[in-house]
């Protein structure tokens, strides 16, 4: 008899009645502050630089904004990063004996330099030096946007996470900084109506195609294994079913339809709370999606 | 040389040999295991039955461990072996989660992780891994995968069921096994429900590493 089949009848009932304690969640909320501060960190770099492209005349709440947010939510990023080592003291072992096959290396230095040219910007707005802040722009929306996406490298290079895998992980990433970016300068406060009504655009369009890859992707699709149809079921019906859903709710479902409802008028109130329940939803989800995947047994 | 390993399910007895001998060999913490036996129940009385399965690391060849660490505290050593510089980690955990079979874990007293080098210390000076010495029926099969004329080798050819555990990862284990059930390897292919069992809590622990 094949070896493989030879016990199928009686699986049914198979039950571990041995076994060491399994690790759990290793990675806690401290990695979920570290991918939703960075989300803002980068975000509002992203965002800020497309905002004062279109709208000239309020470069200088922009300029003032973006280096400020964008340096205090990446020095966030980063503590968050060295609190969650084992061996936090020795963070500086990634730069002295880099392995450039490792996603977290090549993220530490990406970030490491993009706090860094936020820093400069921060001292170019401080000492009103524009031509120093302006060639800063471009190589700093440039790290921006690879330290929004390393993160699915990252979690890719998880093999034994087969949801943190999934191929729409980088546009996630993406979504996840122009929400945040929209988001925290409708908290901040636009200049112009026009610049909230195309804020409140850019976080409701963001905030409906996560949604959307979510809905696609973790509710609809089936499942390519019986590993990944686990950690599905763990957090959409699961133990994370509830934390998930609100995240779904606050993070892009009120935003979405918000941000729409002030497609034509501008409704600061509105929107507001539209940028506040996307930040704090995509916190929930950002954490049941980091979660449930660790709540699968390996053996 | 690539050193390998080859465990024959049908003559494990589960008496838990290698599990004692690895821990005294490597000094391993309490609540951590280098090695270990599950043990799963099937059937019912009169027709059950208990499978046994020792589980380390399998020294893949597209170790995702050793392709994840930042700071490349696991290596490869020249015999294959996935070793671990402890004084290098960081503790950043990316191997735990890159390792698809749960194979490595939190030394709670240095903060920083650990698993199986096939006793490399010991190899190294010419002797078998302290698990093989220990096991009285003979269940742990340890050589060299390249050399045709070794144990592990012949055994290997000799045997049509050999496998390894979740080959579509595509991490290209050089564990082995042999004989047994379909659940023996796969995770999923039993229930695990947690709280106290027949012989201690199947749970997850409290905490992971040290202070």
């Amino acid at each position: 008899m094949d070896p493989l089949t030879a016990d199928a009848p009686v699986l049914q009932s198979a039950t571990v009645t041995l076994d060491a304690l399994h690790s759990g969640v290793l990675w806690g909320w401290y990695v979920t502050m570290n991918m939703w501060a960075k989300s803002v960190g980068t975000g509002v770099l992203l965002v800020g630089v497309a905002m004062m492209h279109r709208y000239g005349q309020s470069r200088a709440f922009y300029r003032r904004w973006m280096p400020l947010v964008g340096f205090a939510f990446i020095g966030l990023t980063l503590l968050f990063t060295v609190l969650d080592l084992h061996q936090m003291f020795r963070f500086w072992h990634m730069f002295v004996w880099p392995h450039t096959t490792s996603a977290i290396n090549i993220g530490a230095w990406l970030l490491s330099a993009y706090s860094g040219l936020l820093a400069l910007m921060v001292f170019a707005w401080w000492k009103k030096n524009d031509a120093l802040y302006d060639r800063l722009i471009v190589p700093t929306v440039v790290l921006a946007f690879f330290a929004t996406i390393y993160t699915a490298a990252l979690m890719g290079q998880a093999n034994a996470r087969e949801v943190w895998s999934m191929p729409t992980e980088t546009a996630q990433m993406l979504l996840a900084a122009t929400l945040s970016g929209s988001a925290t300068f409708l908290i901040l406060g636009s200049p112009t109506n026009e610049e909230s009504i195309s804020l409140g655009w850019v976080l409701s369009l963001s905030a409906a195609v996560a949604l959307l890859i979510f809905l696609g992707e973790v509710v609809f699709a089936p499942q390519k294994s019986e590993e990944a149809e686990y950690v599905i079921h763990t957090l959409v019906s699961g133990r994370l079913g509830a934390l998930f859903a609100a995240g779904l709710v606050f993070g892009f479902v009120l935003p979405a339809a918000l941000g729409f409802l002030s497609a034509k008028v501008n409704r600061p109130v509105a929107l507001r709370f539209a940028a506040v329940s996307a930040l704090a939803g995509l916190w929930m989800v950002k954490h049941a999606w980091l979660i449930a995947p660790q709540l699968l047994p390996l053996s | 040389m690539r050193l390998g390993f080859l465990v024959d399910l049908d003559n494990c007895m589960g008496c838990k040999a290698c599990e004692v001998a690895c821990k005294a060999e490597n000094e391993v913490p309490v609540n951590s295991w280098r090695l270990r036996v599950k043990y799963v129940d099937s059937g019912v009385y009169p027709e059950a039955k208990r499978s046994f399965t020792p589980m380390r690391c399998n020294h893949c060849e597209n170790a995702p461990c050793e392709r994840v660490c930042p700071v490349s505290a696991l290596h490869y050593l020249p015999n294959g072996i996935v070793n671990v510089d402890k004084d290098r980690c960081i503790g950043c955990a990316a191997c735990m989660m890159a390792c698809p079979y749960g194979a490595i874990y939190m030394d709670p007293e240095t903060n920083t992780a650990d698993k199986c080098t096939y006793c490399a210390h010991r190899v190294e000076g010419g002797l078998e891994p302290a698990c093989v010495v220990a096991c009285p029926t003979e269940a742990n099969i340890f050589g060299d995968l390249d050399e045709p004329g070794s144990h592990i080798s012949q055994y290997i050819a000799s045997h049509r069921d050999v496998r390894v555990r979740k080959p579509e990862k595509g991490t290209k284990p050089k564990h082995f096994y042999t004989g047994g059930g379909a659940n023996h390897l796969e995770p999923l292919a039993s229930k695990r429900e947690e709280g106290p069992s027949l012989f201690n809590r199947i749970g997850t622990l409290d905490k992971i590493g040290g202070e």
